[in-house]
């Protein structure tokens, strides 16, 4: 690898391992992360993509390796979960998490609630800055939901849950967008969307992209991984198996064997 | 473009009407308030079993039909959001009335009092389990904080009531403290289990530590409240006309109860009650996105306790005596039961729930020992027919920036 490379990289993990009693979900994972790309990451169902977004997150203990991230080299396995978002991570989940009750707007909000400084004090006196700061941050809040278009901003006094599924996962993006991350977690964001939905989502995620943000995705579906991975990983058993441009990568022996199984190969 | 318009239609809520139509509109409320006082009057003034029990089918009856007919309710929500401030103001002119019409029955005035002390309770629970979804099957034990903490300071140490109160709501959320704290690494139903242990063992305590609370001899002889000379059961004489004594509590329940109301207004409009509400529907999401979950738990958990110990120090003064038996699991129960009858983070809700539990029990004493067995009845048919209380938590839609939306609207839509 290049030198100039080295300083670009944003996320690092070096032999991460997480095992559940005796499954071993990631294996001595080592992977880098460039600034400013679309990276993907592929695999078979089960093959540690998901346990490895939630160890990046803090959401499980790690048993063994390290994940640092930007330039300070933070090591994220050491601090709780809502500072690795302070940090500048931000994630989307397969299984929407979104707050169903609270409109669409306030999901933006709760979004961008951690750079917010009025707290307890701000609540009850509600002093000038603070009546300043939540302006602000609707405007903004309001400009993020924009990005997709009529469809979120129609509805931004609506609450999550009147969402339709697609809707639900655009907004899923919208929250972590919102957040201001350095880098953007998307677990499956296309998971149950039909082609034409699909099309839109690659758009969107470009959008995000050229408005700066380094996106590390989690994608079975290969028409959107072809069509926005600068760079791409293969999982399997909680190994990298392969790494490098979608095409390489798609066309690797131990990719094609994992997905397919050994028959495949010998045809 | 017709799928426009129909937005545009939706969110341009900007007060367009006439004088005449807001007149009308006034009037309406008007006439539809004064009628429910009335009723809500004369059914706290009957006294004969045969009427209570009609006076309560009757209001069932409405219940009902209102339930039955969605264009109702749209109509009367409609109508009170358009005119907030002014049902608003004449909310306050009834409750400021209320004493005055009872004034030769200061039994009725001293039931209004205790229904704002627990109003103030139950907007503190409020706090925790509508706000942060968190349940607190114990809240008795701040209820006792409060009252054990002002009551001892006034009769030992002859701390003023006002010293007294703050330091007792301080207290309770202490007390709130120390059990969020361990309470913190269990969810749901095991909270639940916590908090009602908590609740138990707290009052086991209360009997037990006699010399923190005088045991089950109680403790006697609370001065009420003063203010330099006079003190809250002298009762004023205005022009000859002497006001009853329950006066005093009662508009000192009525401007604490105004006060948590405004505070419970301004949490759940901030950033910090948008995050609690993060946390109750979705923890794991809150996490992610920078909320510390632990930290405002703890938060959530204290400042719920610390109106129910506010609520605690007003009854000591109030009824001048403090009993463990004041703080068993009944009590918890009924605070729950007035948050989750009233509708979980609402307000209003929480308020008329609180005002409901305290009143009804006390019309229904006309039945003796049939007495708790109608009143556990209701309760069963109100979570039957109406599980998420009598004023669900409906989201607060907000009408400010819509032309910024409608404008960005349009721009999306061309592109």
């Amino acid at each position: 690898m290049e030198p100039a490379d080295l300083d670009n990289t944003i996320l690092k993990c070096q032999g991460l391992t997480k095992n559940f009693g005796g499954v071993l979900a990631i294996n001595n994972l080592d992977l880098e992360v460039q600034k400013g790309k679309i990276t993907a990451i592929i695999g078979p169902n089960g093959s540690g993509k998901t346990t490895f977004f939630n160890l990046v997150m803090h959401l499980y203990d790690a048993t063994s390796g390290q994940v640092v991230f930007g330039t300070e080299n933070t090591n994220l396995l050491e601090l709780p979960t809502h500072s690795i978002n302070r940090v500048g991570l931000a994630r989307t989940f397969q299984t929407l998490r979104l707050f169903l009750n609270l409109t669409v707007l306030e999901n933006v909000l709760i979004g961008m609630s951690s750079q917010l400084n009025s707290g307890f004090g701000a609540a009850l006196i509600k002093p000038k800055w603070a009546r300043e700061e939540d302006k602000l941050a609707e405007e903004k809040a309001l400009e993020i939901l924009s990005l997709f278009g009529s469809r979120l901003i129609s509805m931004c006094n609506e609450p999550a849950s009147s969402l339709s599924y697609a809707n639900r996962r655009r907004m899923e993006i919208a929250r972590c967008v919102a957040s201001q991350p350095k880098l953007i977690l998307l677990d499956e964001p296309v998971a149950g969307m039909n082609p034409t939905e699909t099309r839109e989502v690659i758009k969107d995620i470009q959008k995000i992209h050229e408005a700066g943000h380094t996106i590390l995705l989690i994608e079975h579906d290969m028409t959107l991984v072809e069509g926005v991975a600068e760079h791409v990983f293969a999982f399997d058993h909680g190994s990298k198996i392969a790494e490098g441009q979608f095409k390489e990568v798609s066309n690797h022996p131990a990719v094609v064997e994992a997905y397919l199984g050994k028959q495949a190969l010998k045809q | 473009m017709p799928e426009l318009d129909f937005i545009n239609d939706q969110i341009v809520r900007s007060d367009t009407r006439t004088l005449k139509e807001k007149a009308k509109d006034w009037i309406i409320l008007f006439c539809c308030q004064s009628l429910i006082f009335g009723v809500f009057l004369v059914g706290i003034a009957l006294e004969d079993a045969l009427l209570v029990t009609g006076f309560l089918l009757l209001i069932i009856l409405v219940a009902i039909i209102w339930n039955r007919r969605p264009d109702l309710n749209q109509w009367s929500q409609e109508l009170l959001r358009n005119n907030r401030h002014f049902a608003n103001t004449f909310l306050v002119l009834i409750l400021v009335l209320y004493p005055f019409i009872f004034m030769d029955n200061p039994y009725l005035i001293h039931l209004g009092a205790l229904a704002a002390i627990f109003a103030i309770m139950a907007l503190g629970l409020n706090i925790t389990l509508g706000f942060c979804g968190l349940l607190d099957v114990g809240f008795a034990v701040y209820f006792a904080a409060g009252a054990y903490t002002s009551s001892q300071l006034a009769v030992h140490f002859d701390v003023s009531f006002w010293i007294g109160l703050p330091l007792g709501g301080l207290m309770a959320a202490l007390f709130g403290f120390a059990i969020a704290w361990p309470a913190l690494r269990v969810h749901d139903h095991y909270l639940a289990l916590v908090t009602l242990g908590y609740g138990l063992i707290m009052n086991l305590l209360q009997r037990n530590f006699t010399f923190l609370t005088n045991g089950t001899d109680g403790v006697i002889n609370i001065p009420p409240p003063a203010i330099g000379e006079w003190d809250f059961i002298q009762p004023i004489t205005i022009g000859g006309i002497e006001f009853p004594f329950q006066m005093n509590f009662y508009f000192l329940g009525l401007i604490l109860a105004g006060l948590t109301v405004l505070i419970s207004v301004r949490l759940r409009d901030s950033n910090l009650g948008r995050q609690w509400e993060a946390i109750r529907e979705e923890e794991i999401a809150a996490k992610c996105f920078g909320i510390n979950v632990p930290f405002l738990k703890i938060i959530a958990f204290s400042t719920g306790a610390f109106f129910g110990g506010i609520g605690g120090a007003v009854f000591a003064h109030m009824i001048g005596f403090v009993h463990p038996d004041n703080f068993v699991l009944l009590t918890s129960i009924m605070i729950l039961a007035m948050v989750i009858i009233g509708g979980m983070g609402n307000i209003f809700g929480v308020v008329l729930g609180a005002v409901a539990l305290t009143l009804i029990p006390e019309r229904l004493r006309e039945f003796e020992d049939l007495r708790m067995l109608l009143f556990g009845g209701c309760l069963v048919l109100i979570m039957i027919y109406r599980p998420q209380g009598l004023f669900p938590s409906t989201r607060r839609r907000r009408e400010l920036k819509s032309d910024r939306v409608n404008e960005l609207i349009k721009k999306s839509g061309r592109k």
